[in-house]
């Protein structure tokens, strides 16, 4: 065997040998040193008289185990080799580090620059990316994101109580499954002091431990919480805790009111917490069972409103957890088809908001990520620019250090550090600057959007997102300069004269990219400018201005309140105000937010093949002098009256469009139509179309009813039209129903137009986010195009000295200059403008008043961007133009 | 190097062996065995399974460097020779190595004491 080690050395190939020469081998090297060691102590034997057989067997015995000797010391020099080969890759990445550095230190005015276009595009995505994963990525802030899932009835609906109890009860996947349901109520911090109107959340068994969520003071529910007898409990959120008890720890055990009933508070919830449900902030937690005693209303009124969140067993998938749920859910259906026919439950992920608005926040994100990204490309393009130039002047030091043997793969490795840190410096200002304007940000928004200042804080997922930003955008800016720079023949590099032309070509091709990056930006920020204008010209069908709001929810007084008598009483008195010209109540205020939607049917139509008969419609509820207050016409017969009510036959208002879609061929005054319930309403009155969910949408079919014979409704919307400003009304709102209906909390009391103001939110948010990166933008691209034409001008100076020589006035050279890039400018803005367009289709859904083409809008742009792009290069024009012609020539 | 303290006797006398060995002159592996047992007239054998892990390690070490020739009989031969650091380490080994010598000797040759 010790005969076949030895043997085996001389059969190595002989080719393989010479590879020494090449490179070490440590290998081979181990058994040349050992076979030098055996064949000397082979001659040291035969020396001494042996055989050369003996002496061969006899070194060998020697010698002992070799392979064993030669495993030991390989293993040796192995580990040298590759803590040697870490050190020296240590060193030179050190190196590279401190060569970029210098460098950098070399040319403050390259680096600052440099920076600033890539902090500001990493600032503008980092921003863009915070929101997106605040509403689409990040788990529940506050709980335990493990195994959490939502579920939902049929695509993405909530559940009632007893389905989720009957899931909670019998589903063995599942350590919790619990819901939530959101209303706003009464609540005194003790029974006889002034009341608020505060959001609260009722919430099914097992809900914080079900979310892991943990209590800053005090305790969670326990199981006798839900025992009817026992002494009504509260846990109250960490913000509310803060406002209403100024975080005094002996809030725990105090006794409050709410809707008049007395409650404990056993708890502050964490002070990450809000909600199951992203975008909900309830300030109490009360447990469900409570429900029926506070609001009198038994829980089977409240329908499917919980929405439902369960936490899968360890060790459980969502399929399995799936797969028993939509088991327990076909029990249900069998055993009360009429109650649970046709229902179905499925499980998401429990990221940012709930399903239903999902896909509107992913184009909404995808959108605004694409609008950021053109920022920070716009920004590369700069700094690609301003490396490409860089690396001509440094190309004798390049073609010095090359011909001296630097290798190029080393030089391109130093490039791309010295972009790495620009992109890295730039990425901390950037997400810096992020962080700020997030923290920032929601207090730009209506107080009931519900976001706080931590809302949008930047976490890992951001961190990450940045930092892979970085490299991109160093692969993006750096590489082409940096391969570039390298690839360069040594002779000409050497001889500090580049002739070729191309090299101005794809400089002037960044120019145009540029450029229509920019006019897509500006385009795309001036519809929503315009569009954010036309809003409040647009006639929405109705005069809000002169109008004030008093939501007055009597729910909120739960068993207590006699929604008919009370707001008839409230009408009335208001209607009396000094200042007020007529008074209303509507259930759906137009142009807020919210809407009603159901199916009309008219008198006597049938269903014909699959389609239902009648169509969906929107509608209201209303009190007389509805049409009166909003100033909306009525074009035939009359609006409701006194005598429309609960003893008299049901009536309604259509609109124009409702009145042609049930009834297309004829009149619609006197018709009657099915709703809902069996009963048939009459049409008394035709309305003029007026905006409804958003302002200048296509008109929608809508119908109207009186309150006095709609259900039992406790919330609704006091609408007054009067002289006086708001807080004057609200003073004399507030005094009237201090009588009326002395335990509601004082509603709030807004001017209609501000109530609107809700529905402009996307509108808003979008034009002050892409008015923000158009600016940005535009100051990018200005650098960049100072920058090449700049660097353009110094190309020619050769050029132009000749042309000035020749006779060419300083008027015709600055117009050549500022030809030759107008040229490139108006080819990047033509793309651009057209590129616009199409986003602009794609957006006519959410923008109104403006078209896709919009030419106020597109020209002004056009406006813009022909203005900067001329300043931009004037200075470099003239610059070409002062030159003097001799010394110009002899430049070169 | 923390991995060579428990054989630190041996590993230690082994190096400070061979240390002494190239003070002589570069030499191969081979030659540094042979030098030691004739040295010792044989009470010393240094074993091959030992001996190159040290040379490597030391070689590592930079207390000795190796440079390839070519033996009389035509083959590579790495011969190693001491550097300066390794000269600094022989005479340091050689000092402690004393020390430890003198040390054994005073317990192993101490007269019995009275209390």
């Amino acid at each position: 065997m010790r005969r076949d080690d030895t043997h085996s050395q001389t059969r190595e190939p002989a080719w393989r040998r010479y590879l020494r020469f090449l490179r070490p081998s440590p290998a081979a090297d181990l058994d040349d040193e050992l076979r030098d060691h055996i064949e000397s102590s082979v001659e040291d034997l035969v020396a001494r008289g042996m055989t050369r057989d003996a002496a061969r067997s006899e070194a060998a015995r020697r010698f002992g185990d070799l392979s064993r000797v030669r495993h030991d010391v390989q293993r040796l020099d192995q580990r040298h080799f590759t803590r040697q080969n870490r050190m020296a890759m240590l060193e030179t990445v050190a190196q590279d580090i401190r060569y970029a550095a210098r460098g950098l230190r070399r040319s403050p005015a390259f680096t600052l620059v440099a920076t600033i276009s890539i902090a500001l595009g990493i600032a503008a995505n980092a921003t863009i990316f915070s929101v997106v994963n605040a509403l689409l990525l990040r788990p529940i802030p506050g709980a335990s994101a493990d195994g959490l899932v939502r579920v939902y009835r049929g695509h993405h609906s909530p559940f009632q109580w007893d389905e989720v109890s009957w899931f909670h009860d019998h589903a063995r996947s599942f350590d919790y499954i619990i819901g939530e349901r959101i209303q706003s109520v009464s609540f005194r911090p003790a029974t006889n002091a002034d009341g608020e109107r505060v959001r609260a959340s009722f919430v099914t068994q097992g809900f914080f431990p079900a979310l892991g969520v943990t209590m800053a003071q005090g305790r969670a529910f326990d199981g006798d919480d839900r025992d009817a007898a026992a002494p009504p409990v509260v846990v109250i959120s960490y913000a509310f805790w803060q406002r209403r008890f100024a975080g005094d720890s002996a809030v725990v055990g105090r006794r409050i009111a709410v809707a008049d009933h007395p409650l404990t508070i056993v708890g502050v919830a964490s002070p990450l917490f809000r909600s199951s449900v992203l975008g909900w902030t309830p300030e109490l937690f009360i447990p469900h069972s409570i429900m029926p005693v506070l609001t009198g209303r038994p829980l089977a009124e409240f329908g499917g409103s919980f929405y439902t969140t369960g936490r899968l067993r360890r060790g459980v998938d969502m399929g399995a957890g799936e797969a028993e749920l939509q088991g327990l859910t076909r029990q249900l259906v069998m055993s009360d088809t009429s109650r649970y026919g046709g229902m179905t439950t499925r499980l998401d992920h429990i990221r940012g908001v709930n399903a239903e608005d999902r896909a509107a926040f992913a184009v909404g994100a995808a959108f605004l990520m694409t609008m950021v990204a053109f920022v920070l490309l716009i920004g590369c393009v700069n700094v690609a620019n301003m490396l490409l130039g860089r690396a001509a002047t440094r190309r004798t030091e390049f073609g010095v250090r090359l011909a001296i043997g630097a290798n190029r793969i080393r030089l391109v490795r130093q490039l791309l550090t010295e972009s790495l840190m620009i992109a890295a410096i730039g990425g901390v200002a950037g997400f810096l600057t992020a962080r700020a304007i997030t923290r920032a940000l929601p207090s730009l928004l209506p107080p009931e959007a519900g976001l706080d200042d931590t809302f949008l804080r930047p976490d890992f997922r951001v961190v990450v997102f940045t930092s892979a930003l970085c490299v991109l955008t160093t692969i993006v800016f750096g590489l082409a300069p940096a391969l570039r720079a390298a690839s360069t023949d040594v002779v000409t590099m050497l001889k500090g004269s580049d002739s070729r032309a191309r090299r101005r070509g794809r400089r002037g091709a960044l120019v145009v990219g540029q450029a229509a990056l920019c006019v897509v930006l500006l385009a795309v920020a001036s519809l929503f400018l315009r569009s954010l204008a036309s809003s409040k010209t647009v006639n929405p069908g109705f005069r809000a201005d002169g109008v004030i709001d008093v939501n007055i929810d009597l729910a909120l007084l739960g068993d207590r309140a006699n929604p008919p008598a009370t707001f008839a009483r409230i009408l009335r008195e208001a209607a009396a105000m000094p200042a007020v010209s007529s008074a209303t109540l509507a259930a759906v205020v137009p142009l807020t937010g919210s809407n009603m939607e159901s199916r009309a049917i008219p008198d006597g139509a049938v269903p014909v093949g699959d389609r239902r008969a009648g169509s969906m419609v929107y509608f209201n509820i209303i009190a007389p002098k509805f049409f009166a207050t909003l100033q909306t016409p009525i074009l035939r017969g009359r609006e409701f009256a006194a005598t429309d009510d609960s003893t008299s036959t049901p009536v309604a208002v259509v609109n124009e469009t409702a009145a042609r879609r049930l009834w297309p061929n004829g009149d619609a005054l006197g018709k009657r139509f099915k709703w809902g319930d069996d009963r048939l309403y009459q049409v008394v009155g035709v309305a003029r179309d007026a905006n409804y969910v958003m302002p200048g949408e296509a008109p929608k079919a809508t119908a109207y009813l009186p309150f006095a014979q709609a259900e039992h409704r406790a919330d609704m919307t006091l609408q007054l039209r009067t002289t006086a400003d708001v807080a004057t009304t609200r003073r004399a709102v507030w005094a009237l129903l201090r009588d009326a209906a002395p335990q509601l909390p004082p509603p709030p009391v807004v001017r209609m137009e501000d109530d609107m103001a809700i529905t402009l939110i996307p509108v808003r948010l979008g034009a002050v986010f892409l008015g923000t990166f158009g600016a940005l933008a535009l100051v990018l691209a200005a650098a960049g195009i100072y920058g090449v034409a700049s660097y353009s001008v110094s190309r020619r100076t050769r050029e132009i000295g000749i042309r000035a020589a020749l006779g060419a006035t300083r008027t015709r050279i600055i117009a050549m200059v500022l030809w030759e890039n107008g040229r490139r400018v108006a080819t990047g803005t033509a793309i651009g403008l057209a590129v616009a367009i199409l986003i602009g289709i794609g957006l006519s859904s959410i923008l109104y008043g403006v078209r896709p083409v919009d030419p106020i809008a597109l020209g002004g742009v056009v406006v813009v961007i022909a203005t900067v792009a001329a300043a931009a290069a004037f200075g470099p024009a003239r610059r070409a133009a002062n030159a003097d012609p001799v010394r110009s020539i002899r430049a070169e | 190097m923390a991995a060579d303290k428990d054989v630190d006797l041996i590993q230690g006398t082994l190096n400070v062996l061979i240390l002494k060995t190239l003070s002589q002159g570069p030499m191969n592996g081979y030659g540094i065995a042979r030098f030691v047992r004739e040295a010792t007239a044989g009470d010393i054998e240094v074993e091959e399974g030992a001996l190159y892990p040290a040379l490597h390690r030391m070689e590592h070490r930079e207390w000795i460097e190796a440079e390839w020739g070519v033996s009389e009989n035509n083959r590579r031969a790495k011969y190693y020779r001491l550097t300066p650091l390794g000269r600094r380490m022989l005479r340091a080994r050689t000092e402690s190595w004393e020390r430890l010598v003198d040390a054994v000797g005073k317990v192993l040759y101490a007269e019995p004491r009275r209390a």
